[in-house]
């Protein structure tokens, strides 16, 4: 089922496991997302999927190493490697992660492995804009940014992540991309639990414009008294769905991704989600522009 | 960098990096968080190293080769922001292991297992027929191979071959048979045995190769010419080059034929 001009384009993070049902099943989504360090190689099997799936499909290139958040240069070979995908592919969009990964350990550049928060300071909101408007520049594309998920938190925080990332859009020209599970998270992990205010207050604190794309995923719960993991293994679970309403009411037909990383679920499972945001989407839209229509 | 060293991101990974608890107290973050950042960085470690060297994994006992991810990991961090990227120093690390005094053959299936892994990603290179007209225009002194770059020979003490048909062949048989050649020249007098991966389309594979194949191919890819190299395998009577180039191109070993030393 195929989107109608103006609605809502509606993708599927697509993983190794996948490749084969992407190229043999009906076209069933708008866009595809991989994560770029994937496809680093110079060339073989999964190249060459994505190449076949790009014939067919937008591809939205989602980073997760940059770290843009960092105090160290992201490494020029890094960056080559990412332009030469990016000139490959040709990607609708091109998003990375409000974060930072590089840093030293004991006089030697290191990579983190994983997606560490930052302080929300007026210091490190400058470090991110000279980096974000260094890397549009290599890449000569504006950014999507994510707001991430976090397990430990800054008491040099003085912003909101909202605000931190409203500021760094504003400055650089770059967007937004919420992930709403991500704000259910950090609520669960650092606020009272309740993911409804939580979702409502972030959204409500992006400028109308800023947001370029959204993401929706489910985790495992945790054991009583224990931090939410963001393990990407389930489905979009009922707060998530319903931030996404507010979302979508708010900024419009807004590009939507399901993410689903570990515990993968058989590709109709996957699609039936992503079916699941169009649905909620197209009625949303629908209403507005209904409200619209008769006003 | 653009701050003094002891901010808050430096804080942080510390706090990741050096499992001391004392340093987790000092940097005043809550453990539990800490404790899932050094689970996830563990977690995405491991299964970055077994996807690039499935034989170790297969070969050494879930406990150990955690061990082992786990000191690999402190001796040599991540640095390219791609775990796919990360483990080129495994096998020196593991030759320098007290491990391979117990297990030898471990740092060459290593070695194996990441030429594999890089083939799977290396550049698509076919051979460029027209190449071949070096053969009947020039002499072989003058004639050097490019070889795929996906191509690599390996020269091992143990069946590495065989271990990792072993493990990882698609059919039982094959497996079981492999893993009695193996137990037999592991117990016999140790030899050279000679191991080739190359790349027909995109599945990297592997063979053995005689000894004069591997020494022919080994001379030629350390960059001698077609005449140094027929003239060390001129004595092996098992070796016919005509026959050896039809099965060099059937398998996609040569990029092509160049008059210029590389």
């Amino acid at each position: 089922m195929l989107v109608k001009n103006n609605d809502v384009l509606i993708g599927v993070g697509l993983r190794h496991a996948h490749f084969t049902d992407i190229l043999t099943s009906p076209k069933q989504v708008d866009f595809i997302e991989v994560h770029s360090e994937n496809f680093f190689g110079e060339g073989g099997a999964a190249l060459s999927v994505l190449n076949q799936v790009r014939e067919q499909y937008l591809v939205s290139l989602h980073s997760t190493s940059m770290g843009l958040g960092s105090l160290f240069d992201i490494p020029k070979s890094y960056l080559s490697r990412l332009k030469k995908l990016t000139e490959n592919i040709d990607p609708f969009l091109m998003s990375e992660h409000a974060c930072f990964t590089w840093g030293q350990q004991q006089g030697q550049l290191i990579h983190s492995g994983d997606l560490l928060p930052i302080a929300h300071t007026y210091e490190n909101l400058k470090v991110m804009c000279e980096q974000v408007d260094k890397v549009q520049s290599f890449l000569g594309r504006h950014l999507v940014i994510e707001n991430v998920s976090a397990y430990v938190k800054f008491d040099e925080s003085y912003l909101s992540e909202a605000e931190f990332l409203a500021k760094l859009c504003q400055h650089t020209g770059a967007k937004i991309l919420l992930d709403i599970n991500n704000i259910a998270v950090n609520s669960i992990n650092f606020e009272d639990g309740n993911i409804t205010k939580s979702v409502t207050d972030y959204i409500n604190a992006l400028p109308v414009t800023s947001v370029a794309q959204i993401h929706l995923a489910g985790c495992s719960k945790p054991q009583a008294g224990e931090l939410v993991v963001d393990d990407h293994a389930c489905p979009v679970s009922d707060e998530v769905w319903q931030g996404y309403q507010q979302a979508i009411k708010r900024f419009g037909a807004v590009p939507t991704l399901i993410e689903w990383d570990s515990d993968l679920p058989e590709w109709p499972v996957l699609i039936n989600e992503a079916q699941k945001a169009r649905d909620i989407a197209d009625a949303i839209l629908t209403r507005s522009s209904y409200a619209c229509a008769i006003q | 960098m653009r701050a003094l060293f002891s901010n808050e991101q430096q804080r942080l990974l510390a706090a990741i990096w050096d499992e001391e608890p004392s340093v987790l107290q000092q940097n005043g973050f809550d453990a539990q968080g800490i404790n899932i950042y050094q689970r996830n960085l563990l977690a995405n470690a491991q299964r970055a190293l077994s996807i690039s060297f499935p034989t170790i994994f297969e070969l050494l006992d879930s406990d150990i080769s955690a061990s082992l991810v786990h000191q690999f990991l402190r001796s040599s961090p991540p640095s390219q922001g791609d775990w796919g990227q990360w483990g080129e120093t495994f096998t020196t690390f593991l030759s320098n292991h007290e491990i391979s005094e117990d297990y030898p053959y471990l740092p060459d299936c290593a070695a194996l297992d990441w030429h594999i892994h890089c083939g799977l990603h290396g550049k698509d290179q076919t051979f460029e027929r027209p190449s071949l007209q070096l053969l009947s225009d020039s002499e072989p002194e003058y004639i050097t191979v490019i070889f795929n770059q996906n191509v690599k020979v390996i020269s091992s003490q143990y069946p590495i071959t065989e271990i990792l048909q072993a493990h990882h062949h698609s059919d039982e048989i094959q497996r079981k048979g492999a893993m009695k050649k193996a137990q037999t020249a592991l117990l016999s007098i140790p030899k050279e045995h000679w191991t080739m991966i190359y790349r027909p389309e995109f599945q990297p594979q592997v063979t053995r190769l005689s000894a004069s194949e591997g020494n022919f191919m080994h001379c030629l890819m350390s960059g001698s010419t077609l005449a140094q190299a027929l003239d060390m395998v001129s004595s092996d009577h098992d070796f016919v080059f005509e026959k050896w180039l039809i099965a060099a191109i059937e398998r996609n070993l040569i990029y092509y034929f160049s008059k210029d030393k590389p």
